[in-house]
């Protein structure tokens, strides 16, 4: 992915966030935080 | 059988002609051949020079993988004296490269503005860029390679700028150039027009020229301008094809040099590889060109670096040794 994608897609309205880290911690992070939200 | 999923009407799209674009670069900012170009200086820049013209001597492959960005800094004219030349054997480009030369040559300008057009849902979406679809589906038809096509077209073309083709200097000099494509990624597969098919055939034609110019590496160069993807993959497969068949054959290709041309600093010996706990270690060219293809006998150096300065400065030297 080029970085400018970040910013250009979602100039006119949109939103965008970055998140470093190794997708064998990002993505299940991700997945139970849905699960958790959900759950409420 | 039907697929489950629906697709996009590409009917429903609206075009626009080229003439209302806003171009981010034109033929004006193309470096000249006699021009100052920017300073770039490097001890081992001259080891490249003597590796090119001794592969010539020997009549091993030259070849050079670019990235589009390298057409945008304004090299088109470096790059079709290396051919003109006899310096190169072999020039491969991912699909933004045909795009960018092709709209150099037809109108003397490429690179529209993303952050402007975006917004519009009108990037990509110029009419005149579209007949590069009609080329490809032509090359399907004739079972010629994709980038072979192009530059045969802009030879025979009458458009304003074909001198500066770079797709055409390859043609006209017989030097394969090829176009491997990924799909989706260009702007001509945004339009109604193209067919995905012949995108397939002649890009795929293209792999297999390309495979075969790697089989002549022994003893020759291969060098990687600004591709961080197609650069490394493309060569990675065609490597292990070309040495699956020579070892039969009782033949070697591993007595070669590999000189990466980026943006991106490499910290430490980049004869090493990083560790995957660093961000640095998928950077591809770097663990692929300069250390796992070359790791059996083979060479690699890498140069960091503004394409504008790297790659004329390389022509420089080339023509500086072969005239001594």
């Amino acid at each position: 992915m080029k970085l400018a994608d970040l910013v250009r897609t979602v100039a006119d309205g949109g939103e965008s966030l970055y998140f470093c880290g190794d997708h064998r911690a990002t993505l299940p992070a991700l997945r139970r935080l849905i699960l958790e939200e959900a759950g409420k | 059988m039907s697929s489950r999923y629906p697709i996009f009407d590409r009917s429903r799209l609206r075009m626009r002609p080229l003439a209302e674009r806003h171009h981010d670069m034109s033929v004006a900012d193309l470096l000249a051949l006699e021009a100052a170009e920017p300073s770039f200086e490097h001890p081992q820049l001259g080891v490249v020079a003597a590796r090119l013209i001794e592969a010539r001597r020997r009549g091993a492959a030259r070849i050079m993988m670019l990235g589009a960005h390298v057409l945008k800094v304004g090299v088109s004219r470096q790059l079709v004296d290396l051919l003109q030349g006899g310096w190169l054997t072999h020039l491969a480009f991912n699909g933004a490269g045909a795009i960018h030369d092709y709209e150099l040559a037809r109108i003397g300008a490429s690179t529209e503005s993303v952050p402007r057009y975006i917004r519009s849902g009108e990037f990509g979406l110029w009419q005149e860029t579209g007949g590069l679809n009609e080329w490809i589906r032509e090359a399907a038809e004739l079972d010629l390679g994709l980038g072979e096509n192009v530059g045969r077209r802009i030879a025979e073309s009458d458009f304003p700028h074909r001198d500066i083709s770079v797709f055409a200097a390859a043609y006209r000099a017989g030097v394969p150039a090829s176009v491997h494509v990924g799909v989706g990624y260009d702007i001509i597969h945004q339009h109604p027009n193209c067919d995905g098919a012949a995108l397939g055939k002649s890009s795929y034609r293209d792999f297999l020229v390309f495979t075969r110019a790697v089989e002549h590496l022994e003893g020759g160069v291969l060098l990687c301008f600004g591709s961080a993807i197609m650069g490394p993959e493309v060569y990675l497969k065609s490597l292990s094809m070309a040495r699956n068949v020579a070892h039969q054959e009782g033949r070697e290709i591993r007595h070669f040099l590999t000189a990466v041309f980026d943006l991106v600093p490499i910290g430490g010996d980049y004869h090493h590889e990083l560790p995957k706990t660093d961000p640095g270690y998928y950077f591809r060219p770097h663990k692929t060109i300069l250390v796992r293809t070359v790791a059996d006998g083979g060479e690699s150096l890498y140069f960091c670096g503004d394409h504008r300065a790297t790659l004329p400065a390389l022509r420089r030297l080339i023509l500086e040794e072969a005239s001594k």
